[in-house]
C-alpha cells in the first residue's frame, strides 16, 4: 500500500497551487471590486474621519501588494481577523458552526448517492424503458427546482400542516449529546444518548433531505450516464457470457467500474452541494456555515464574510483531495 | 428429426432480427447446422455478415430489441424457450466465450483471483473458497501461467497472457461448449501462434467442442474439422476443412480465399472481393452474394438457391443444383 | 408532384411538417416543450402590462388573502395581487439571465479562444484561475461580490457573470485546442491565412453548437442564481416584482400556513428554468448526438 500512501503525498503538494490561487481570487475579489469594504460596513453617508479610522485600522492603506502578503501571512497561522460585530476571531466563530455544515451535508451527500446510484443503475439497466423515462424526467424537474422553495414546501408540509417534524434548528434545547466530534448525530451514536440521537434526527430530516434530493437529480443522471457506457464495454458482457446474475453485473460489475467516473464529478458537484447548503441552511436556520456568511453579510462584517469563504476553499479543496485518494483505492490504476 | 447420441448443437431455421427503429436488421437469417461433441466448427465471414450475432445468440446475450426465431437445441435442450435465470446457469458451466479483446474483456477493478472465484461460486455456490481457489490455480496453470499470478489486477499482464486468462476462464468449469469470437485477432502474430497452439493442446487435453468465429481463414485451417461460410446472414458453404481449401466451391468461399495472403492456394494472386456486403434490412432478393459475385447468372438474382449436396459439401449457389 | 409544389407553397405546411418530424423523436420533444415553455415566459414579460390584473407594487385589496376568483394566487402581506407579481417577476428573471450570460460569453468566448490558439504560459495561467473559479461553488462567489456590489439589476447580473465565464472558457478553449491541429486549420495556414482569420473563419464556427448548448444551460442557472441571490436578500431593492425576493418575503408567514406566498414565485422559477433546460438539454442531444448516449 505504500503506493497509495505515495499518491496521497502527491495530491496534497499538488493542491497547494491550487489554494494559492483561490486565496489570491477572494482577496481580489473582494478588494478590487468596484464596492469598498469600508463603504460596504459603514454605509455611503458615513463621515469621512471614521471613514478614514477605519481604513487605518483594517490596513486598506497599505499598498495592495503589502496587503495580499500581509493577507496570506496571517492565514498561514491561521487568523482570519476578528468579526466587526462580535469582536471574536473569525476562525473560531466558523469552527462553532462547522460540525452543522459537515453533519449536513453529508447528511444530504447519502441521500443523494442512494438515490443516485439506485436509479442511476436502474434506469441503465433499463435503457429506454419506462424506468430509464422517469429516472430522466426525474432528473431535468427536480434540477429546475430551486432548493429553498422546495424547502419551504417540505416546512409547509410536514412541519405547518402535517406537525411531524420540526422546521428549524439543530435539535430542540438542553437536548445536545455529549460533545466529541460535535455531529450530533455521532455522537449521541457514540454515547448511547437515543433521546438526543431522535431528536437530531428529527431535525435533521427535512433540511437534509431536502438538500439530498435536490442534488440527486445531478447523481441519477450522471450514473446513469456513466452505466450506460460501461454496461457497454466488453467486460460486462464478457461477465454475462460467464452466467453471473444480472443483479452482480449491473452492481459488481458495471457499477465498481463506473464510479472513478462518477466519484470524480461528484466531487466537482460538491462545490454546488455547499451552495445548496447554504440556501438549505438559511431557509431552515441550520447553524452552519452557510447561515453564518448569509448573516454576516446583513451585518456587512467584512472579516466573517472573506474568513467563511477562504474556509469554504479550503473545505472545498480538502474535498477534492479526499475524492481523488478514494478513487485511487477504489481503481488500482491510479495508484501506480 | 432424430437426435444422434453425440449431437451436441443442433440449429434449423434460425433467424436473430434486431427491431430497430428504422427497419429489421435481419443479421442471422435462417441457419441451419448440427454440430458434434468433440467437434470443432469454424464459422468465418466478413464482418457484419452476423457470424458473431450467432455466436451470442447461442449464448441468448443479445439486446432486449432482439427476435429469436427457429429452433436451437443445445445438448438436449430448446435454448429459446429457456428463461434468463436457466440461461444464466447454462453460461458459464456449459456454454462459454472467449471474446475478441482480451484487454478490456476483464473487469479493470477486479483481482484475476476474484474472477475465477465469482465465476465458479455463482455456478457452484455450496463450494468453499479454498476449492474455488485450487480450481482457478489448476487451470491458470493449464494455460500456462503461474498460479502465484492470481493476485494480480489484469493490467498487470500482458495482452496474450489476458487471453490465457480469459481461456481459463471460459475452461475451469468443463463446459462442453467453448465459443471463441476472434480469439486471436486483437493480439500481435507471434502471440497469435502461441494462442492457437495453446487452444489445440487444450482440446485435446479438455475433450471439448469449439465453435470458433473469425474472419482469418488462417486461424481456422488450424483448428477446425469442418468449416461454415457464413454471407450476410446465410450460410455460403459447409465442409471439411480440408476438402474447403483443397477445393472450395461457393464463389464467394474462393474469393475469401484469393483474399488471404499466405494462402494454400500458391499459385493464385492476392485480390480483394469487389463492392461491400449487402445491406441487412432489405437484402437483394435472391442469392445475396449476387451482386457481388463474377459468375452470377440471371436465375443467381432472382431466386435464393437452397443448399445443394456437393461431395459431402453443402453449397448455396446455383451453378452446383437443379436450376428446375 | 402535386403534393410536392403544395409542400412548397405554404411555409406553415413546412413548419408544420418540420415540427411534426421533430415531435416524432425524445430530444425533439424536448427542444418543443422547452420552446413553448420559453415562448410562454417571454410573452408574460412583454405584455406583463396587459396582462396583470394588477399594478404589482401598490396594494391592490386586503392583505393575506388565499386565492379567490378576484386574486388567482392571493394577496401578499401588503395586500398586492401574487399573479401581477408572478407575471412582472419574469422581466427580473428574463433581464438578468440574458445579461448575465450575454456578458460572460462576451468574456469568456474570446479568452478560451485566445488560450487555445495561443497556448503557452498564457493558456496555462489563464486556465489554472478559471479552472479555480469553476471549482469554486458559484452562489457563494456571486453572493460574495453581490455583497460588496450592493443590490441592483447591473450589479446582480456582474456577479453572476463571473461564475459563469469559466464554463465559456473552458469549453471554448479545449475544442480550440483540439481543433488548432485539425486537417482544415493546417489547410488555411498553409495557404497564407492570417492568424485572426484563422481564428474567426475556421475556428470559431466550429465552436458555435457548444456555445449555443451551454448558453441556454446557463440561462437556466443564472435564473436559479439569481432567485438565491434575492432569496438571500442581495438581489433587486424592493419593491421591483421580483421572484425570489417573494420567497424571502413569504417565508416569513410560512407558519401561518400562508403557501400561495411561496407556491407560485417557486412555480414559476421551476417552469421557467426547466424550459431552459429542456431546450438546452434537446439542443445538446440534436447538434451533439453522440454524448452520454449509447448506439
Amino acid at each position: 500500500m505504500s503506493s497509495l500512501k505515495y499518491y496521497v503525498i502527491t495530491r496534497i503538494l499538488l493542491a497547494i497551487p491550487m489554494m494559492l490561487i483561490l486565496l489570491t481570487i477572494v482577496f481580489f475579489v473582494l478588494r478590487i471590486m468596484p464596492g469598498d469594504p469600508v463603504t460596504a460596513i459603514l454605509g455611503p453617508k458615513a463621515p469621512p474621519e471614521v471613514v478614514k479610522q477605519m481604513r487605518a485600522n483594517l490596513g486598506l492603506n497599505d499598498p495592495i501588494a503589502v496587503q495580499y502578503v500581509k493577507y496570506l501571512g496571517k492565514l498561514l497561522i491561521g487568523d482570519m481577523g476578528r468579526s466587526t460585530l462580535t469582536e471574536r476571531p473569525v476562525l473560531t466563530e466558523i469552527l462553532e458552526r462547522f460540525p452543522a455544515t459537515v453533519e449536513l451535508t453529508l447528511y444530504a451527500m447519502v441521500v443523494a448517492i442512494l438515490i443516485g446510484i439506485f436509479w442511476g443503475s436502474e434506469a441503465a439497466r433499463r435503457y429506454d424503458k419506462i424506468t430509464d423515462i422517469t429516472a430522466r424526467s426525474y432528473a431535468i424537474i427536480v434540477y429546475s427546482i430551486p432548493v429553498f422553495w422546495f424547502g419551504m414546501m417540505m416546512q409547509l408540509i410536514f412541519g405547518v400542516n402535517l406537525h411531524w417534524l420540526p422546521v428549524s434548528g439543530r435539535i430542540s434545547p438542553m437536548m445536545e449529546p455529549t460533545s466529541i466530534t460535535r455531529l450530533y448525530l455521532v455522537d449521541a451514536l457514540i454515547t448511547g444518548n437515543w433521546e438526543s440521537l431522535w431528536n437530531a434526527f428529527r431535525h435533521i430530516l427535512l433540511p437534509g433531505t431536502t438538500l439530498g434530493i435536490v442534488i440527486s437529480s445531478i447523481f441519477v443522471r450522471m450514473v446513469r450516464g456513466n452505466m450506460l457506457l460501461t454496461m457497454n464495454m466488453d467486460f460486462v458482457k464478457a461477465a454475462r457470457a460467464r452466467g453471473i446474475k444480472e443483479r452482480a453485473v449491473v452492481y459488481r460489475h458495471a457499477l465498481k467500474n463506473a464510479f472513478v467516473p462518477i466519484l470524480t464529478i461528484m466531487g466537482l458537484q460538491f462545490a454546488l452541494l455547499l451552495a445548496g447548503a447554504v440556501l438549505t441552511e438559511t431557509t431552515f436556520s441550520w447553524p452552519g456555515i452557510g447561515s453564518y456568511l448569509v448573516m454576516k453579510i446583513r451585518y456587512r462584517d467584512f472579516a466573517a464574510i472573506q474568513g467563511s469563504i477562504v474556509f469554504i476553499a479550503f473545505f472545498i479543496i480538502v474535498v477534492s483531495i479526499l475524492i481523488d485518494v478514494i478513487n485511487a483505492w477504489i481503481d488500482p490504476r491510479i495508484r501506480y | 428429426m432424430g437426435r444422434d447420441a453425440n449431437t451436441l448443437l443442433e440449429l434449423e431455421q434460425l433467424r436473430v432480427y434486431y427491431n430497430l427503429r428504422h427497419g429489421i436488421v435481419k443479421a442471422v437469417d435462417g441457419i441451419s447446422f448440427t454440430m458434434k461433441e468433440k467437434e470443432t466448427i469454424g464459422l468465418v465471414g466478413e464482418s457484419g455478415c452476423g457470424k458473431s450475432t450467432l455466436g451470442l445468440a447461442l449464448m441468448k446475450i443479445l439486446p432486449s430489441t432482439v427476435t429469436m426465431m427457429g429452433r436451437l437445441h443445445f445438448d438436449g435442450e430448446d435454448i429459446i424457450s429457456k428463461s434468463e435465470k436457466e440461461m444464466q446457469s447454462i453460461r458459464g458451466s456449459k456454454i462459454t466465450m472467449i471474446f475478441q479483446d482480451p484487454m478490456t474483456s476483464l473487469n479493470p477493478v477486479m483481482k484475476v483471483k476474484d474472477h475465477f472465484i465469482e465465476m465458479i461460486r455463482t455456478h457452484i455456490p455450496k463450494i468453499s473458497e479454498e476449492e474455488a481457489m485450487s480450481m482457478a490455480a489448476k487451470a491458470l496453470t493449464a494455460v500456462g501461467i503461474s498460479e502465484s499470478r492470481l493476485n494480480e489486477y489484469p493490467f498487470e499482464f500482458s495482452g496474450g497472457m489476458r487471453q490465457r486468462v480469459m481461456i481459463a476462464l471460459g475452461l475451469v468449469l468443463n463446459p462442453k461448449l467453448v465459443i471463441a469470437d476472434e480469439p486471436t485477432t486483437s493480439l500481435d502474430v507471434n502471440v497469435q501462434a502461441q494462442i492457437i497452439e495453446l487452444i489445440k493442446e487444450l482440446k485435446r487435453k479438455f475433450n471439448m467442442s469449439m465453435l470458433l468465429i473469425t474472419h482469418d481463414l488462417g486461424v481456422v485451417a488450424e483448428l477446425a474439422d469442418r468449416i461454415i461460410v457464413m454471407y450476410a446472414g446465410h450460410i455460403m458453404e459447409i465442409s471439411d476443412a480440408i476438402e474447403l481449401y483443397e477445393s472450395p466451391k461457393h464463389p464467394y468461399t474462393k474469393a475469401l480465399l484469393h483474399s488471404i495472403p499466405n494462402t494454400i492456394i500458391e499459385d493464385m494472386d492476392l485480390s480483394y472481393i469487389p463492392g461491400s456486403p449487402p445491406n441487412l434490412i432489405s437484402p437483394p432478393k435472391g442469392c445475396r452474394f449476387a451482386p457481388r459475385c463474377d459468375k452470377a447468372m440471371k436465375i443467381c438474382r432472382e431466386k435464393e438457391p437452397p443448399l445443394f449436396d456437393v461431395n459431402g459439401a453443402k453449397v448455396k449457389c446455383w451453378l452446383y443444383g437443379d436450376k428446375e | 408532384m402535386v403534393e410536392k409544389t403544395v409542400t412548397r407553397r405554404f411555409l406553415s405546411h413546412r413548419i408544420a411538417t418540420f415540427l411534426g418530424d421533430l415531435s416524432a423523436s425524445a430530444t425533439g420533444k424536448m427542444i418543443i416543450v422547452g420552446l413553448i415553455l420559453v415562448l410562454f415566459f417571454f410573452f408574460l414579460a412583454i405584455f406583463a402590462p396587459i396582462i396583470s390584473p394588477f399594478n404589482p407594487i401598490h396594494a391592490a385589496g386586503k392583505g393575506f388573502l388565499a386565492p379567490n376568483h378576484k386574486f388567482w394566487f392571493g394577496t401578499d402581506n401588503l395586500g398586492r395581487d401574487m399573479l401581477s407579481r408572478v407575471i412582472y417577476g419574469t422581466r427580473i428573471a428574463l433581464m438578468i439571465s440574458f445579461l448575465s450570460v450575454a456578458m460572460a460569453s462576451i468574456i469568456g468566448v474570446p479568452l478560451g479562444l485566445m488560450a487555445g490558439y495561443v497556448g503557452k504560459l498564457f493558456d496555462r495561467i489563464m486556465t489554472m484561475i478559471m479552472d479555480s473559479i469553476y471549482a469554486f461553488p458559484g452562489l457563494i462567489l456571486a453572493i460574495a461580490i453581490a455583497a460588496m456590489l450592493g443590490p441592483g439589476v447591473i450589479n446582480i447580473s456582474i456577479a453572476i457573470t463571473v461564475v459563469y465565464v469559466p464554463t465559456y472558457y473552458r469549453v471554448v478553449r479545449n475544442q480550440v485546442t483540439s481543433l488548432k491541429n485539425e486537417l482544415f486549420v493546417e489547410g488555411a495556414r498553409a495557404i497564407g491565412a492570417k492568424n485572426r482569420t484563422i481564428l474567426s473563419r475556421y475556428i470559431f464556427p466550429s465552436t458555435f453548437p457548444s456555445i449555443v448548448v451551454i448558453m441556454a444551460m446557463n440561462l437556466a442557472d443564472a435564473i436559479m442564481t439569481e432567485a438565491g441571490l434575492s432569496y438571500l436578500g442581495l438581489g433587486i431593492a424592493p419593491p421591483t416584482p421580483d421572484w425570489g425576493y417573494d420567497l424571502n418575503n413569504g417565508q416569513r408567514f410560512l407558519l401561518q400556513n400562508d403557501w400561495w406566498m411561496v407556491l407560485f414565485p417557486g412555480l414559476a422559477i421551476i417552469l421557467i428554468v426547466l424550459g431552459f433546460s429542456l431546450l438546452g438539454e434537446g439542443l445538446n442531444e440534436y447538434l451533439n448526438p453522440n454524448i452520454g448516449e449509447r448506439r
